[in-house]
């Protein structure tokens, strides 16, 4: 018997099947995959160090999204074993104790006591004084330097970063080379000598390491430090920040998973059949478009709100219940959110579907279908890849005004919606707490930038005309 | 000769790119004269717009020019002026016009507008002044409404008047120089006819010097004074115009005029430069042409030759540097005599009554308030291996046509009969059908799938029609077509954009033969190339309907191509074809105004300066056609029954011709 029971929440499984789909798609076509367009991606130095980067987010959002019930202490008389109701991830317990180690309020970056003076009683008098933090105190000798103490833990991160870097290198050129000797030796010469229009083997690795050792020291010092510090209810921002990756990263993909079909059969059809078609689709889309997009998004997320309260019963905890908040969410958003790619892509079908090549096709007796499969979609996918894109770091920005207004992810999840909304009053106080809006802000500026890097690169990969 | 305008010495401007720098223009020399044209002559990429544009100092900051280079316009050298200085002179000593004039213009102000502001920029006229000059401006280039003109924003006009209205606008400054950037290459020949001969009176009138900048030998033939031929950066001939056209001495030259397809050569194949321009990074050490050049010796690959003065003209070649008996040299090859044998002649498509309108819908719910009526009434039959061409300006239907035969456009009525089965009606059966028509267009960069590698392009009209089952066939096929339109094997693999003009369009040529059609539409597929590029591919059409006994309907509003390709002529006009017979015929003897109008138009290579005698006015709307002959308000040979009702058909001599000068009432 297992000490926990595995739980798979509604995006989760929505998630492990986007990324299985792609797993599967990357290793049946992997023979095809040497000549397509798309691996010039990893022949472009910003485009390989921003996959990097954005892998790294996708492994955290990953582990994030491997949820359990751990096994508890206690068990009935019929010798049940019992699960706690509380669900937590792989994350959760990397970073434990994290998540339950509280302190009073604020406290600063790196501070060993807390941020204001808080009341004592000492002889009988209350004395204002800054008290030491539970957490720190723990783990930091009194009375050392912060810095020395910080550059003490980094050097204790390095060998557990080398350690990983050659477990996961050795990994990785494994399954590149599949073992073959000459292939790894061809590789390991590229590492040292890039060829001019090569895989940027150098940029992967350097990238690699860096972000390996980033992550490693981070960790290290989350152990003793608030790296962010705490917020007001004395959580770990860092823990926070951490934990918001996922929330970003679902609402980014899911949603854009719901708009796509939509938007790309939609406007495909418009544009190249018009007539009837068009006219149909676009009344649909002008009238909801016309409703604002908010005022749309909060009046189905409170009737969803409604609808979940009366059915209390169907969620197991509340984890499941915020994530089913989540997931509606996702759906919501993308089927408000589909019209504007829609527009686009029919504009830009009704111009592809005169040109001549299209004619050309038409004169040779090819399906309409086959003409769209083709002709029509590979030369939207750059206008496609480019809203997701801009999308992306929108939908991230738009979780953040609906949490504002109340009906954005469930308040209990961490987002980075959710952390900025709070930041509002922070700012506002003297002295200022800033670190809980600049450790959002700095984990989604990472994200966003990586993401338009990305895309940028893919865009020119997928242009024949700069293949060159 | 009077004092030159201008003066260009030794001008070399380079251009960064990403491979190295460009040598664009290469030692290139060369002065105009008032009241004089010169003619910069080449086929694209030769050099000649980057000319232009660094005497108009049009060029990008990053641009290197070399240092004994000078641009003498009267005696300042424009090459070290600064830009505020350089303002000064654009505009108001010298004038531009580029190609397109669809992009010349702003759209969001009136023409009125667009003339006056450049009068406040470089005169000191007062504001009724200024309106009183831009229209008198208007009038000398030749607009007959000039009030309403100054009213309309460029979209209201057409090509021929907004090409007008920017030689209105580069003539506002008074300048002593034009600038003439291929002026008539985007406008049909009666409407270029117009406008050379405005450009030839204004220039008579104001007597500046004009920098005419084009690839049409014709244009040249007819307007300039001095040709100035380039060939990759450099200026390889430089004569006066008469004495270039009766006796060009550069190999280049020669055998640019043996390229140009006419009557007279229709039983021979045209003569093609092989190979292509050299690369402008590293251009070879010797004389650039040398790789092409049939007379070519071992001195001609390492050493550049000079411009030497032989008599009138001066030409860039090693054969007159030194006394070079011209007898000593190769003889050319003989061109490959052939006679066209049609075996059978049965009729393999017949159009009867085709019509093609497309309605014009207003308001909330689309009401149709009237018609275009792109296609009125043609009939058409095409004989098995013979070749139709459609001949008409651009906007008389003759495209629309095209696409409608092929049912890529609905006809509104009318048959079209593809041995025995009617095509326009049976949308079902049609598709099986499709592989015997096919089309060729005019664009060879929009009519190739960028995404699609070479192989897909060519064998997607194979996948469609399920002609081949497996992959080899398929790709033994595509390597098959890929030899027969002359691609190198290593084609298939490749994009179309590693392509050039030529060469995408003997892609699209073979993708529309992989179906083994009967019958190909060739849609202007010359229009957008190169005089030598166009010679491969007419060569290549020519072949292949020898080879394989295809039929084309070949349009065009190119009648040199049409006179050495087509064996019979119809020419369009608003939607209906006014005049019909055997190729010949109809070139040396027209009968209908309109045929002798657009006849005349044709600037010819041999013809010297002849008097132009267009067609004046331009193409009426098919929305509002003229009532009785759609020709009669530009036909000089009006009579009171031609505005009432349209003309029936005649047929003199088996000449169909549908004018009522030939009717006996």
């Amino acid at each position: 018997m297992m000490p926990f029971k595995i739980d798979i929440l509604w995006t989760d499984a929505v998630f492990f099947v986007l990324l299985a789909s792609i797993f599967i798609l990357i290793f049946f076509q992997r023979k095809q995959m040497k000549h397509a367009r798309w691996t010039q991606v990893f022949k472009n130095k910003v485009g390989m160090s921003s996959a990097v980067v954005l892998f790294f987010y996708l492994c955290i959002a990953f582990l994030d999204s491997l949820h359990f019930r751990p096994e508890l202490s206690q068990r009935l008389p019929n010798q049940e074993t019992l699960y706690a109701t509380q669900v937590e991830s792989v994350l959760d317990l990397i970073l434990s104790p994290l998540d339950v180690q509280m302190e009073t309020t604020y406290a600063a970056p790196f501070a060993t006591t807390s941020f204001a003076e808080e009341p004592h009683l000492v002889q009988g008098q209350v004395v204002y004084d800054f008290e030491p933090l539970r957490y720190t105190a723990e783990h930091i000798p009194p009375d050392t330097p912060t810095l020395t103490e910080i550059s003490h833990i980094m050097r204790a991160a390095l060998p557990l970063t080398g350690l990983l870097t050659a477990v996961t290198l050795v990994v990785i050129f494994f399954l590149v080379t599949l073992g073959s000797p000459t292939r790894i030796k061809a590789l390991f010469i590229r590492i040292i000598r890039p060829a001019p229009r090569g895989v940027c083997w150098r940029t992967f690795m350097i990238t690699w390491v860096l972000m390996l050792f980033l992550c490693t020291t981070l960790y290290y010092l989350s152990r003793h430090y608030h790296i962010f510090g705490t917020d007001k209810i004395g959580q770990d921002v860092f823990y926070q920040a951490v934990k918001s990756i996922r929330t970003g990263v679902m609402i980014g993909t899911l949603t854009t998973l719901v708009m796509l079909p939509f938007a790309l059969l939609m406007g495909t059809l418009a544009g190249y059949f018009r007539g009837v078609i068009d006219d149909v689709i676009q009344y649909t889309y002008m009238t909801l478009s016309s409703i604002p997009g908010i005022l749309l998004i909060a009046a189905s997320v409170l009737i969803l709100e409604v609808f979940m309260n009366q059915h209390a019963q169907w969620f197991a905890s509340t984890a499941a219940r915020a994530d089913a908040r989540l997931f509606a969410l996702c759906v919501i958003l993308g089927l408000t959110s589909w019209t504007s790619l829609c527009r686009l892509i029919r504009a830009e079908t009704l111009k592809l579907r005169e040109l001549d090549y299209v004619l050309a096709a038409q004169a040779l007796g090819v399906r309409n279908l086959m003409i769209i499969l083709k002709h029509i979609f590979p030369n939207l996918l750059h206008i496609i890849l480019i809203t997701i894109v801009l999308d992306f770091s929108g939908l991230v920005l738009a979780e953040a005004v609906l949490s504002y207004i109340g009906v954005g992810v469930d308040p209990s999840m961490q987002s980075f919606g959710n952390m900025i909304n709070s930041a509002r009053l922070e700012l506002a106080r003297e002295p200022t707490v800033w670190w809980p809006l600049a450790a959002a802000f700095i984990f989604m500026f990472v994200l966003v930038l990586a993401a338009n890097l990305f895309a940028d690169t893919v865009r020119d990969a997928l242009d024949p005309r700069k293949a060159g | 000769m009077t004092e030159p305008i201008l003066t260009v010495k030794h001008l070399r401007t380079y251009l960064p790119s990403a491979q190295g720098l460009v040598r664009a223009v290469d030692d290139v020399s060369f002065t105009i004269a008032r009241g004089q044209t010169l003619a910069l002559v080449g086929e694209s990429g030769s050099g000649k717009t980057i000319t232009a544009h660094s005497i108009a100092q049009l060029l990008q900051e990053d641009v290197c020019y070399g240092e004994n280079s000078q641009i003498l316009l009267g005696d300042i050298d424009l090459l070290r002026l600064p830009e505020v200085a350089m303002r000064q002179i654009r505009g108001r000593r010298i004038g531009v016009i580029f190609q397109e004039p669809m992009t010349s213009l702003n759209p969001v102000f009136t023409v009125g507008e667009q003339i006056i502001e450049v009068l406040r920029l470089h005169t000191t006229l007062s504001r009724r002044a200024r309106n009183h000059r831009a229209m008198e401006l208007l009038h000398a280039v030749g607009i007959a409404d000039v009030k309403q003109c100054m009213q309309d924003y460029p979209h209201q006009l057409s090509g021929g008047m907004k090409q007008r209205v920017m030689i209105a606008i580069a003539l506002a400054g008074e300048p002593d120089l034009l600038i003439a950037d291929e002026p008539t290459t985007a406008l049909d020949v009666t409407i270029q006819a117009q406008v050379l001969s405005v450009l030839q009176k204004i220039q008579q009138e104001l007597s500046m010097g004009i920098l005419l900048i084009t690839h049409d030998l014709g244009v040249v033939a007819q307007v300039a004074d001095q040709v100035a031929v380039m060939y990759a950066g450099q200026i390889i001939e430089y004569a006066p115009s008469t004495v270039f056209f009766a006796n060009a001495q550069h190999p280049y030259s020669q055998r640019l005029f043996e390229s140009l397809p006419s009557l007279n050569k229709r039983n021979y194949l045209l003569d093609m430069i092989p190979g292509h321009v050299p690369s402008l990074i590293d251009p070879p050490p010797g004389c650039r042409f040398a790789a092409r050049c049939r007379y070519a010796w071992d001195v001609c690959e390492t050493q550049l030759p000079a411009l030497t003065s032989t008599g009138a003209q001066q030409v860039r070649c090693h054969l007159y540097t030194k006394e070079q008996p011209l007898t000593h040299l190769p003889v050319s090859e003989k061109q490959v005599v052939m006679e066209k044998v049609i075996t059978e002649s049965h009729t393999l498509l017949s159009v009867q009554d085709l019509t093609v309108h497309f309605p014009i819908r207003r308001g909330l719910f689309k009401r149709v308030v009237g018609l275009v009526k792109a296609v009125d009434g043609v009939d058409l039959s095409v004989q098995a291996g013979e070749t139709l061409a459609l001949v008409g300006e651009s906007g008389c239907g003759k495209t629309t046509v095209a696409k409608s035969l092929l049912n890529l456009v609905p006809a509104t009525s009318g048959k079209v009969v593809y041995l025995d089965q009617e095509l326009t009606h049976h949308k079902q059966d049609l598709r099986k059908f499709r592989s015997h028509l096919q089309i060729i267009f005019q664009d060879p960069f929009a009519s190739l799938d960028p995404r699609m590698s070479v192989t897909d392009i060519i064998a997607e009209g194979l996948l469609a029609q399920r002609l081949v089952a497996s992959d080899k066939a398929r790709l033994e096929i595509v390597n098959r077509l890929l030899q027969q339109v002359g691609l190198p094997l290593g084609s298939a693999v490749r994009y179309p954009h590693q392509f050039s003009g030529g060469q995408r369009q003997r892609i699209a040529i073979a993708r529309a033969l992989a179906v083994s059609p009967q019958m190909i539409i060739c849609d202007e597929p010359t229009s957008a190339l190169d005089v030598s590029v166009q010679a491969q591919i007419v060569n290549l059409l020519k072949n292949l309907q020898q080879e394989l006994g295809l039929a084309y309907i070949f349009i065009s509003h190119n009648i040199a191509v049409v006179s050495y390709l087509a064996d019979r002529v119809a020419v369009m006009y608003l939607g209906r074809i006014v005049e019909e017979g055997r190729a010949q015929q109809v070139l040396a003897t027209p009968k209908h105004p309109y045929t002798q109008g657009l006849l005349q138009s044709v600037p010819e290579v041999g013809g010297g300066h002849k008097i132009l005698a267009p067609v004046q006015g331009e193409l009426p709307s098919p929305a509002h056609p003229p009532k009785g002959c759609h020709f009669s308000p530009r036909c000089p040979h009006v009579m009171p029954i031609c505005r009432q009702s349209y003309p029936p058909k005649a047929v003199i001599d088996g000449q169909m011709v549908k004018c009522y000068l030939y009717i006996e009432s």
